[in-house]
Formats: structure tokens, sequence, C-alpha cells
């Protein structure tokens, strides 16, 4: 939930109204920003879609991304909002899969949540509200990428939010920032001039599990056919 | 350690999410079953005797039945938002129709509604009559005000037409959870299960049967015949064979479609059980016929009906949960079974108390079907 505070800085005359419209005007902000969740008021006026590119050839399996994840939204220690898969293809190379929840276009986990728990934001985010999930467990068996997991501590599921606490404020998401290498490029995919956008439209780009028909929004290069199972 | 082709770390976490529902699913929703039997009957006029047994059963387990995925939840405090926001209509934040919603938010409270409609009118002129014997005033309430049996002539269209529209929900509860399964899960077995729902459907008829054939023996075993219980044979064995034929369809479907692959021996323990069901399906038909001929044998039937289903949803149920979404592999999890079998034993108790206290009120025999 995101809350307007009004402070004695920002009221017109130190925290006395100057009349009874902007009382009005003033309390109406704050019932609307109480009722909507943060991310359908940034996404109202936005227009995004946020996507993300992972170049395989680029992830050596550090697992920064893992740990930053854990440590920027308290991810409990057995769970994971994003791991690192490790495959050796061929004749003994090893490749390193990031994954995590795909924000996939036609979200699976969506449509079998009977209390509206999970939902899609206009710019394309799936998030969870846990004030709503009664832990019924139906998204977490409908993912087919196993993104999803119950929360030991919250009680309820959680999933990757694509950070969507840093993206509204001009910052990258955690394990985009933390990779060492590159491997992750995370952005607007409406944006023509956005990085993530030249990268999806030279056309090389795989996603996971394409005949679950879901049109998950993160974008592989080099992808094994090894982890697409 | 992970096991070879385990990908999914959150899914090794926590391999088997639902596991209270096998009991909730396979004997409630099957006891819950008999209420389409009962209303099937009704329709085409046939099983008469055993009418108010199969209708007093069925309420009582269908009222019960939403116990099942409610020891399921993490959060079961906030169970009544299955109601009050079920995720029926779709929209643009919540594209679709959640299966869970629409079963348990409507389908569920249409269907109990309709069922107690239709068994308070068949019960109706019959409570008259407990009325007149006992003066008992709940009697009187329950006779809704059907005291000649000309009144009661009168409701029987009325009481086919409520028969025929609580059919539709309780069909879609009949083959419920297997359409979750197969239409709104990403795990590998159940999606690959392509006669789930039928078999699911064909297991109504084996457990419902089992279950009034059970109630017969347990209410008066020297009434057998007037219970109509060698119709119920007829049908519990009909039923049996045309699951085991559906097994063995969809086992002969997966050896053609996954061949020798990883999927295959992915699919191995589930097969192996399957045999088992199989096994006991076909006993229970073989069973049948013979108790067609010898009813007093008929006390046997209700015990393989049961064991078979057991095994098979269990199969279905757990063992499918146990084969990885990427269908690599198979995991063999431990969990402590015995406070889980806890929550399934008070779950079928409770409905079968309530059917004792159903049982109590209404009559078990109602004579003069043809008012």
């Amino acid at each position: 939930m995101r809350c307007t505070i009004i402070t004695d800085k920002d009221s017109p005359k130190s925290g006395v109204y100057t009349s009874r419209r902007d009382a009005l005007k003033a309390g109406a902000v704050i019932a609307l920003s109480m009722v909507l969740p943060a991310g359908v008021k940034a996404e109202a006026e936005s227009g995004k879609r946020w996507a993300m590119y992972i170049d395989v050839s680029k992830c050596y399996g550090c697992y920064a991304c893992v740990t930053a994840c854990a440590a920027e939204n308290n991810v409990p220690i057995g769970v994971f909002r994003t791991w690192v898969e490790r495959h050796v293809i061929g004749e003994g190379t090893t490749v390193f899969v990031p994954k995590q929840c795909n924000h996939c276009e036609n979200s699976p986990c969506v449509a079998p949540c009977p209390t509206g728990a999970t939902y899609r934001t206009k710019d394309g985010l799936v998030l969870v509200n846990d004030e709503l999930c009664i832990g019924c467990g139906a998204c977490i068996q409908a993912c087919p990428y196993g993104a999803r997991f119950f929360n030991p501590v919250k009680g309820v599921v959680d999933k990757c939010t694509f950070c969507n606490h840093r993206i509204y404020n001009g910052k990258l998401p955690a394990c985009v920032e933390a990779c060492p290498t590159g491997a992750r490029v995370f952005g607007d995919l409406n944006d023509p001039s956005s990085p993530i956008a030249n990268l999806v439209s030279k056309g090389s780009s795989q996603r996971l599990k394409t005949w679950t028909g879901a049109e998950p929004m993160i974008f592989y290069r080099d992808l094994p056919s090894e982890a697409n199972r | 350690m992970y096991p070879y082709g385990y990908m999914y770390p959150n899914e090794y976490a926590e391999p088997i999410v639902w596991l209270p529902t096998l009991f909730a699913y396979s004997l409630l929703i099957s006891g819950a079953d008999l209420l389409i039997l009962a209303l099937l009957a009704f329709l085409f006029n046939k099983l008469r005797k055993a009418m108010p047994m199969l209708l007093t059963l069925g309420l009582a387990f269908f009222t019960v039945v939403l116990l099942g995925p409610l020891a399921d939840l993490r959060n079961p405090d906030r169970a009544t938002l299955l109601f009050s926001n079920a995720q029926i209509v779709p929209s643009e934040q919540h594209p679709g129709t959640s299966m869970i919603a629409l079963m348990g938010g409507l389908m569920w409270p249409l269907g109990w509604v309709l069922a107690l409609l239709f068994i308070l009118l068949y019960f109706s002129y019959p409570m008259h009559l407990k009325y007149l014997a006992t003066r008992n005033p709940l009697y009187k309430v329950l006779s809704l005000g059907v005291s000649t049996p000309e009144r009661f002539r009168a409701i029987k269209p009325v009481m086919k037409v409520v028969a025929a529209i609580a059919l539709v929900p309780l069909a879609f509860w009949s083959i419920y959870p297997a359409t979750l399964f197969v239409m709104q899960t990403g795990l590998f077995a159940w999606r690959n299960w392509t006669l789930l729902p039928i078999m699911y459907f064909a297991d109504v008829f084996v457990t419902a049967t089992a279950a009034a054939i059970l109630a017969a023996w347990i209410s008066d075993r020297s009434r057998l015949q007037q219970l109509d219980v060698a119709s119920l044979i007829t049908i519990h064995g009909g039923g049996a064979v045309s699951v085991a034929a559906i097994l063995v369809i969809q086992l002969w479907y997966w050896k053609n479609v996954f061949g020798t692959t990883d999927y295959y021996v992915s699919l191995a323990p589930l097969i192996r059980w399957s045999y088992v069901a199989i096994g006991l399906f076909l006993l229970t038909f073989a069973l049948s016929l013979v108790s067609m001929r010898y009813l007093s044998l008929s006390i046997i039937i209700p015990f393989t009906g049961f064991a078979a289903t057991v095994v098979n949803k269990w199969n279905a149920i757990i063992r499918a949960q146990e084969i990885v979404r990427s269908g690599m592999t198979y995991l063999q999890p431990t969990y402590n079974l015995s406070p889980e079998l806890m929550v399934m034993v008070g779950i079928i108790s409770a409905g079968v108390f309530l059917a004792i206290v159903l049982t109590s009120i209404f009559p078990l025999e109602v004579k003069n079907h043809d008012y």
C-alpha cells in the first residue's frame, strides 16, 4: 500500500487546509492511495511492458542475483524467487540458466486463483495481494515454471515481483543490479529505444515452455534445450 | 542434494501441496455423488426403495465436502474470501475463471440449496405422517404444509424440475477436482492424464453405491431386497469395470505417446499402482456379478470398491504430484501422514455424524411412493 502523508511542510498553511474543497481533495487522494495497490497507481499512467532479457552465455553461476534477491525481498532459506540452474550439455560444457517468475502475458497462475489474490497489472506484472491469499496452492500447481512457493514467514504464496518497489522509483531489480557480467537486462518492452526492446527485436531470443501458451516475458539468449523442460 | 533431472528448487522444497484432499475428495465427493444417483433414479423412476437412504447420505456428505479443501488452506481463517471474492467473472486484472472459485463459491452453494430443496419436497408428506405419529412440531415444519397425498402428487412436477436443475452443479462436482488437475495445473502427470475427468465420473458410481450398500447393511441387513441392494450392486459392478477400462486406455495412451522416454520412466510408479487399482476394480466387478446371485456376499463389495478407489485416487492425487513438472523424474518425499490422517478421519466422521442426524430425522423407508 502506498499512503500519501501530508506533513506540515506540504500542507498549504502549516497543517490547516485553506478551504473545504482542499480538505476534500486531500481526503480523496489519501482514500484512493489506500485502496489502490501501489503497482496499479504507478502503471496507470506508465503504459509500460516490463520484461527481462537473460544472456545465458554471460552467466557463470556466481549466484549474486540469487543472494541479492533474497536480501532485497527477505526470501527465506530453502525457497527462491530466482535461482540458477546448472546444466551439463554436449560433451561436458557447463551452462548456467537463471530462472524466476516469467510475468507471462497469458499467466497460467492468475485464472486458478480463487480469490483474485494473484492479479496482473497493466504493466504486465503478475503480483500477489498478500491480504487476499488464502493459501490454497492453486497458483503454485498452475505455474509451469515452478516459480511460486509458500513463504513460511509471510504465510502466503510468494514469487518474483520484478522488484516493483524499486522499478517505479527509477531503480533496477536487485538481481539485475547485482549481476557482475550484465547477463540480465531489464526494461520496458514498449519503449523502442530501450536496450531490452533492441535485444528482443533482433529476433534470436528464446522463451521457456512456449508450448504452454503462457507467453513469458523473460527472453533468453543461447538457452539450451535441456533447460527448457 | 537434488536428484538427477530436477530443475525447480521450489517444487523440491514442497512437492506435495495438496494432501488431505485425498480422502476429502475421494470419499466425500463420491459420497455426495449419491445425490446424483438419487436424482437420476428419481427422474427415471428407479431405485425407489433406496431413495431415502441415498438422499440423506448424499446430503450429509455434500454438506461437509468443503472441509477437505479447508484442511488444505494455509490461511483457513480467510476461507470466507472464497465466497465474498470468488474469482468467477474474468476481468482485466484477473483474466479467466478459477475452477476452485467456480466449484466452491458457486456450484457448491447452488447444488447444496437445490439438493436440500429437493429433499425437503421429497420428504414433505412422509414428514407429515411422522408428525401425526409423534406430534413433534419439527416434523410439522419439515412437512412444508404438504398434508395430503393430493398435495404431494401436485408437487411432483416441481420436484422433477428441481432434480433436473440440481443435476447440473452436482455433475460438475462429480468430475471435480479432476477438472482442476487437468485444466488449471502445470504438473506433468495431471496435464497428460487426459481421461482423468471421465474416470472420476465413472468412479462416482463405484464409491456412491459402495457407500449405499454399506449403509443398507448397517441399517437393516434383513431388508437388503427391499432397499434395492441388487440394483445398487449392478451399478457398482458396472462402474468398477468402467473405471478399470478407462485406466487401461490411459496406460495404453501413455505408452504410445511417451514410449521409452524419460517421461515414461517418471510415470512408472504411477503406472505400477494403476495396475493394482485395475486389479481391485476388476475384483469388485467379479464380486458384484457373484453378489447379484448371492446377495449375502454383497457385504464384501463396498470394501473392495473403497480399496480400489483409495488406491486409484492416491495414485491420481498424491503420486501424480510426486512426478516433477519437468516430467523428468519422480520424487519420493517423506511426509508425516499421521496428523493428515487425523484430519481426514475427522472430516469423514463429520459426514457420518451428519448422516446419522439426518437419518434420525428423515425416514429411511417411504411407503406408497406413488401417492
